[in-house]
C-alpha cells in the first residue's frame, strides 16, 4: 500500500509540473533576432510601413505569452504566441528578401540616372561646340560650362552616396542631376535652332 | 430542469459515495490511492486557484492597449514627427512588460502588477501625446513644405527667367544653378515621403536664393530705373515720324528689335544683335556695351569704307554720355586711362544668334539693305534698354 501512495503522491507532483507549459523561449529569441536583423538591413527605412507592422507582431507576441503566464498555470497555452513568434519570423525573412529587392532598385535607379547624366554631361559638350560661342556670349557660355561642372561634381558626390548604400539620397540627387542636364541640353538645342533658324 | 439537475447531482454523489464506501472489509489498495491522489489535487490546486483569482488582476488589457496605441503612434510616423514621445511610449511600455514579467514569474502569494500598471499608463499617454504630435507635426511639415516650395520655386523661376533673358554675373548663376538642384533634391525627396529630409534641403537654401533673387532684382530695378525715359523716346520718335514725315528708329535692346516708324506708325521690325553686355549704359570703350540714349545718324557708309557691310554711323558719345562718362571717371567708377569710345552704327553682318558686337546694332545683310536705303543722315535713332516693363519680362512664358 505504501508503494501504492508514494506512487500517486508522485503521479500528483508529476501531473503539477507538467501541467506547466513551456514558455517559447526559442521561438522569441529567433523573433526578435529577425526583426533585428531587418532593421540593420534598413527596412526601417526602404519599408517603415511593414517594418512597424512586424515589430507590433513581435510585441503583441510577447503580450500574449505575459498574457499565459498570468493565468492559472494548468491552463496556460503557448500554441497561440509560439504561432505568432513563428509567424514574425517567417515574415521578417519576405521583408528582409523585399527589402534588399527595393534597395536594388533604389539603388538600380540612381545609377541608371548617373548613367543618363553622364551621357547627358557628353551630349551637352558637343552641343557646347555647335552653340555660336555660347547662346548670349562668352559670358552665358562659360555659365553653362559652369553648369556642367557642377553637374560633374555633383555625380561623384552621388557615386560616393551608392558605394555606402545611402541609395535613397543618391536616388534624389541623381534625379535632381537630370532634370538639370536635360535643361542644359534644351537650352543649348534651342540656342543652336535660333542660329541656324537666323542663317 | 432545475428539479432534473438536483436530481442527476445526488445521483452522482451517491455514485461517488458508493465507490469510495467503506466495507467491512479492508479498504482496497486502489481505492486508496486514487482518494489520495484526489484529495492531494484538490488540497494543492485549491488554496492556489482561489489565490490566482483573488490576487491582482494582470495589467494585460493596459499593456495591450498600450501596445495598439504605440502601433498606431508608428503608422502616423511618430517616429519622425514626434520621435521624443513616441521614445518615451516604447520605453515605459518596455518597462511595463518587464514588471509584468517580474510579476509573472513570482508566486501567486507575490504577484504584484503595481508598477507596470503604471507604466503602462505612463506608455498610453506618451503614446496618445505622440498620435497627436505626429498628426499636427506632419501637418505643420506638409504646409511649412509646401509654403517654402512654393516660394523658392517662384523665386527659382524669377532668376531662371533673369539669367536667360539679361546678362547677369556669371558666379551668381553658378550659386543659382547649385540651389535649383537643391530643390529638385528636396522635391524628391518630398516624394517618397521624406519631408522632414525635404524641409531640411530647403532650408540650407532658403536665404542664399533669396540673396541671390535680392541681389538680381536690385540690378534689373537699377537698370529699369529708365523704363519710363525710354517710352518717352519711343512716343518721341513716333511722333517725330509722323510731325517731320521722316524715318527715325527705335532699337529696343531687351527684345533685339530694330523698330522702323514712318508717319507715325510702326513700319517694319528687324531683328538686331548687340555687344555681349548690353545691359546697361555704355561707359567707355571696350566695354562691349550698346549706349543708350537720342542719336542721329551721322554718316552712311557702303563698300570698302566698312568692314559691316553698310553701316549708319550715329553720334555717340553725345553730350549726356560725356557727362555720365566724365561723372563715372571722378568717381572711380572706371579706371582713369579709360575712353570714352565713339563709331557706334547700326550695321551689317548680323545674324549669328548671339551678341557679339563691340556695342553697336548689328542686322543681317538683307535687312541693313533696306535700312540702309530707309535711313538718310540726320535720322533720329532713340537705343532703349526696353519697350516693356520688367514686371512683364520677368512673369512672361
Amino acid at each position: 500500500m505504501t508503494t501504492l501512495v508514494k506512487i500517486a503522491a508522485l503521479s500528483v507532483a508529476v501531473l503539477v509540473v507538467s501541467s506547466c507549459a513551456k514558455v517559447p523561449e526559442v521561438e522569441l529569441e529567433n523573433a526578435k533576432k529577425a526583426v533585428e536583423e531587418l532593421k540593420a538591413v534598413e527596412a526601417n527605412r526602404y519599408m517603415a510601413a511593414e517594418f512597424n507592422a512586424i515589430q507590433d507582431s513581435l510585441n503583441a507576441a510577447n503580450v500574449a505569452i505575459e498574457t499565459e503566464k498570468s493565468r492559472f498555470f494548468l491552463v496556460r497555452n503557448y500554441d497561440a504566441p509560439k504561432s505568432k513568434l513563428v509567424n514574425v519570423v517567417t515574415i521578417a525573412e519576405e521583408l528582409k528578401a523585399k527589402n534588399e529587392e527595393k534597395k536594388a532598385q533604389v539603388r538600380e535607379e540612381a545609377q541608371q540616372n548617373i548613367e543618363a547624366v553622364n551621357q547627358l554631361i557628353a551630349e551637352n559638350k558637343d552641343l557646347l561646340k555647335k552653340a555660336p560661342r555660347g547662346k548670349e556670349g562668352k559670358a552665358a557660355l562659360e555659365a553653362i560650362q559652369s553648369d556642367i561642372a557642377t553637374i560633374e561634381a555633383s555625380v561623384n558626390e552621388v557615386n560616393t552616396l551608392i558605394s555606402n548604400g545611402d541609395y535613397l539620397t543618391a536616388k534624389d540627387k541623381s534625379a535632381a542631376l537630370k532634370a538639370k542636364a536635360e535643361s542644359i541640353k534644351e537650352e543649348l538645342n534651342q540656342a543652336i535652332a535660333k542660329t541656324k533658324k537666323r542663317k | 430542469m432545475r428539479f432534473q439537475t438536483i436530481i442527476s447531482l445526488k445521483k452522482a454523489l451517491t455514485s461517488v459515495g458508493a465507490f469510495f464506501r467503506f466495507t467491512k472489509d479492508k479498504p482496497k489498495p486502489r481505492k486508496i490511492a486514487l482518494l489520495f491522489t484526489l484529495v492531494s489535487l484538490v488540497l494543492i490546486l485549491s488554496p492556489i486557484w482561489v489565490f490566482s483569482f483573488f490576487s491582482e488582476k494582470s495589467p494585460q488589457e493596459k499593456i495591450e492597449s498600450a501596445r495598439k496605441l504605440i502601433a498606431k503612434a508608428g503608422e502616423l510616423e511618430a517616429q519622425v514627427y514626434a520621435p521624443k514621445e513616441y521614445e518615451q511610449a516604447k520605453s515605459f511600455w518596455n518597462k511595463a512588460m518587464k514588471e509584468w514579467k517580474t510579476g509573472n514569474e513570482n508566486s501567486v502569494l507575490y504577484k504584484n502588477f503595481g508598477s507596470a500598471s503604471v507604466f503602462a499608463d505612463n506608455a498610453i499617454s506618451k503614446a496618445e501625446q505622440a498620435i497627436q504630435k505626429a498628426k499636427t507635426e506632419k501637418k505643420k511639415c506638409v504646409d511649412e513644405y509646401t509654403s517654402k516650395i512654393t516660394e523658392l520655386k517662384k523665386n527659382a523661376k524669377f532668376l531662371e527667367r533673369a539669367f536667360s533673358e539679361f546678362p547677369l554675373p556669371t558666379d551668381q548663376r553658378k550659386q543659382f544653378t547649385k540651389y535649383v538642384l537643391k530643390i529638385q533634391e528636396a522635391e524628391a525627396a518630398y516624394q517618397r515621403n521624406d519631408i522632414l529630409s525635404a524641409l531640411k534641403i530647403l532650408n540650407s537654401v532658403e536665404n542664399s536664393l533669396k540673396l541671390v533673387k535680392l541681389s538680381i532684382s536690385k540690378t534689373l530695378d537699377e537698370y529699369f530705373y529708365d523704363y519710363e525715359k525710354w517710352i518717352s523716346f519711343d512716343a518721341e520718335m513716333k511722333r517725330l515720324s509722323a510731325q517731320e514725315n521722316q524715318i527715325c528708329l527705335v532699337v529696343d535692346k531687351y527684345d533685339k528689335i530694330c523698330r522702323v516708324y514712318k508717319n507715325g506708325s510702326v513700319y517694319k521690325e528687324f531683328p538686331v544683335e548687340l555687344g555681349p553686355n548690353w545691359m546697361g549704359v555704355k561707359k567707355r570703350r571696350g566695354d562691349k556695351a550698346t549706349p543708350e540714349g537720342k542719336y542721329f545718324v551721322t554718316m552712311k557708309k557702303s563698300g570698302k569704307s566698312t568692314i559691316y557691310y553698310k553701316s549708319l554711323v550715329i553720334n555717340y558719345p553725345n553730350q549726356e554720355d560725356v557727362q555720365r562718362f566724365e561723372r563715372a571717371k571722378r568717381n572711380g567708377e572706371i579706371p582713369a586711362n579709360a575712353t570714352i569710345g565713339n563709331l557706334i552704327a547700326i550695321h551689317g553682318e548680323g545674324g549669328k544668334g548671339i551678341n557679339w558686337t563691340e556695342g553697336c546694332v548689328a542686322l543681317e545683310n538683307k535687312h541693313m539693305d533696306i535700312l540702309f536705303q530707309l535711313c538718310p543722315i540726320g535720322t533720329p535713332v532713340a537705343i532703349v534698354g526696353s519697350l516693356k516693363p520688367l514686371k512683364q519680362i520677368l512673369v512672361e512664358e
